[in-house]
C-alpha cells in the first residue's frame, strides 16, 4: 500500500539477501562459464589459425618439392637425350668410318686384281703374238 | 485493494496477515534460488537449457551494463543482476490470479530505492573521498548556498521517483486489470494482459538503467 511501515526493513533485508544469494547462485557460476566459454573460444580460434598454418605451410613445402622434382626429371630428360644424341653421332661416325674402309679395301682389291689381270695379259700377248708370228712365218721362233 | 484471494493467505504466517508483499517476496526468492540452482547445479561450457535461456538473460544484462557503465559497471553486476530478476518476477507474478506483486507495494520499492540510493552515495564517498561532498556545493562559491538546496532536494527526489514510479505503474496496472475484470470478466482484459507485461518488463529496464545511471554518476561526480 502506499504507507510506509516497519515493512519497509524486512523488504530491505530480502533485498539484500537477493542481491548476495543469486549472486552466489547466478551471477558468479555464470560470469564464470561466459568467461570460460570466451577463454576456449578463442583458444580453438587460436588452434584453428595455428592448424590453418601448418596446412598452408605443408601445402607449400608440397609444391617446392613437386616443383624441384619437375626441375630435376627436366635436367635428367635433358641429359639422356644429349647422351643419345651423342652415341647417335658416335653410331653415324663408325658406320661412316666402316665404309670409307669398305670402298678403300674394294678399291685397293680392284687394283690388285687389275693389276694381276694386267700382268697375266701381258704374259698371255706375248706367247699370243709368238704362236701368231710362228703361224705367220711358218717356223718356230 | 488487494487481490479478493491471496493463495499465501492460506499459510497464516503470523505477523504477516497485512503485508503480503513480505509473503510473496518470500516466495519469490524462493522462486528465483530454486530456478538459479536449478540452471547453475549442473553448470557447464555446453548450457542445459534452462542454463541456456538464464545465460542469454544475464549476457544480455551484461552487455546493457557494459554499454552504460563501462568496465567500473563490474562489481555492480550482482546488484543490477538481482534488481532485474527480481522487479521482473515481482511485477509478472502479480498477473496470476492469487498472486501479489510485491512491487505492488511502496515499502518494497522503497526498500530497493534506498538500498541504491545508500548504495551511490557510498560509492562516492569512497572513490571521491571529501571531494564528493563538494560535488553538492555548485561550481562557484557564491552559488553554494542555492546549490546544497537544489542538489539535496535533487538526490532526494532519486529514490523517491524510484520506488513511487515503479510501485506506481505496478499498483496502477493491478487496479485497471481488477478494475476491468469486475466490468467485463470476458476478452476485453487480455489486452490489458500484454499491456501488463510491456509494463513488467519496462518498469523493470527502467529502474535497473535509473541505478546505473546514478551509480556512474556517483563514480563520475566531482570532476
Amino acid at each position: 500500500m502506499l504507507n510506509i511501515d516497519s515493512t519497509i526493513f524486512i523488504q530491505v533485508i530480502n533485498f539484500l539477501i537477493i542481491i548476495a544469494v543469486l549472486n552466489w547462485l547466478l551471477v558468479k557460476p555464470t560470469l564464470r562459464i561466459l568467461e570460460e566459454r570466451r577463454v576456449r573460444v578463442e583458444g580453438s580460434e587460436e588452434e584453428a589459425g595455428r592448424l590453418t598454418a601448418q596446412a598452408d605451410k605443408n601445402i607449400q613445402e608440397y609444391e617446392q618439392n613437386l616443383n624441384e622434382a619437375r626441375i630435376s626429371a627436366g635436367r635428367e630428360k635433358e641429359r639422356i637425350r644429349m647422351e643419345g644424341i651423342e652415341r647417335e653421332n658416335e653410331i653415324i661416325k663408325a658406320a661412316r668410318e666402316q665404309s670409307r674402309k669398305t670402298v678403300e679395301d674394294m678399291k685397293t682389291k680392284i687394283e690388285k686384281e687389275a693389276r694381276e689381270a694386267s700382268t697375266v695379259m701381258k704374259q698371255e700377248v706375248k706367247s699370243l703374238s709368238l704362236e701368231i708370228a710362228e703361224k705367220v712365218l711358218g717356223r718356230s721362233i | 485493494m488487494e487481490h479478493p484471494i491471496l493463495l499465501l493467505d492460506f499459510f497464516h504466517i503470523p505477523g504477516m496477515e497485512h503485508s503480503p508483499h513480505v509473503t510473496y517476496t518470500w516466495l519469490i526468492m524462493i522462486v528465483l534460488i530454486g530456478l538459479s540452482y536449478l540452471a547453475m547445479r549442473k553448470a557447464s561450457i555446453m548450457p542445459n537449457p534452462v542454463q541456456n535461456v538464464i545465460e542469454l538473460v544475464m549476457l544480455g544484462l551484461n552487455n546493457l551494463i557494459k554499454d552504460t557503465m563501462g568496465d567500473k559497471g563490474k562489481p555492480f553486476i550482482p546488484l543490477l543482476v538481482a534488481e532485474a530478476f527480481f522487479i521482473f518476477t515481482a511485477n509478472m507474478i502479480g498477473i496470476i490470479p492469487g498472486f501479489h506483486s510485491p512491487t505492488a507495494d511502496l515499502n518494497t520499492t522503497a526498500a530497493m530505492a534506498i538500498v541504491v540510493f545508500i548504495l551511490t552515495h557510498i560509492i562516492g564517498v569512497r572513490t571521491h573521498g571529501f571531494k564528493y561532498i563538494k560535488s553538492f556545493l555548485g561550481p562557484v562559491w557564491w552559488l553554494t548556498p542555492l546549490f546544497i538546496p537544489v542538489e539535496i532536494i535533487s538526490h532526494l527526489s532519486r529514490p523517491l521517483s524510484l520506488s513511487v514510479r515503479l510501485f506506481g505503474n505496478i499498483r496502477g496496472e493491478d487496479l485497471v486489470f481488477f478494475i476491468l475484470l469486475v466490468l467485463v470478466p470476458y476478452l476485453i482484459p487480455l489486452p490489458i494482459l500484454l499491456l501488463m507485461i510491456l509494463t513488467s518488463v519496462l518498469q523493470t529496464f527502467v529502474f535497473v538503467l535509473l541505478t546505473m545511471l546514478y551509480i556512474s554518476g556517483a563514480l563520475e561526480e566531482a570532476h
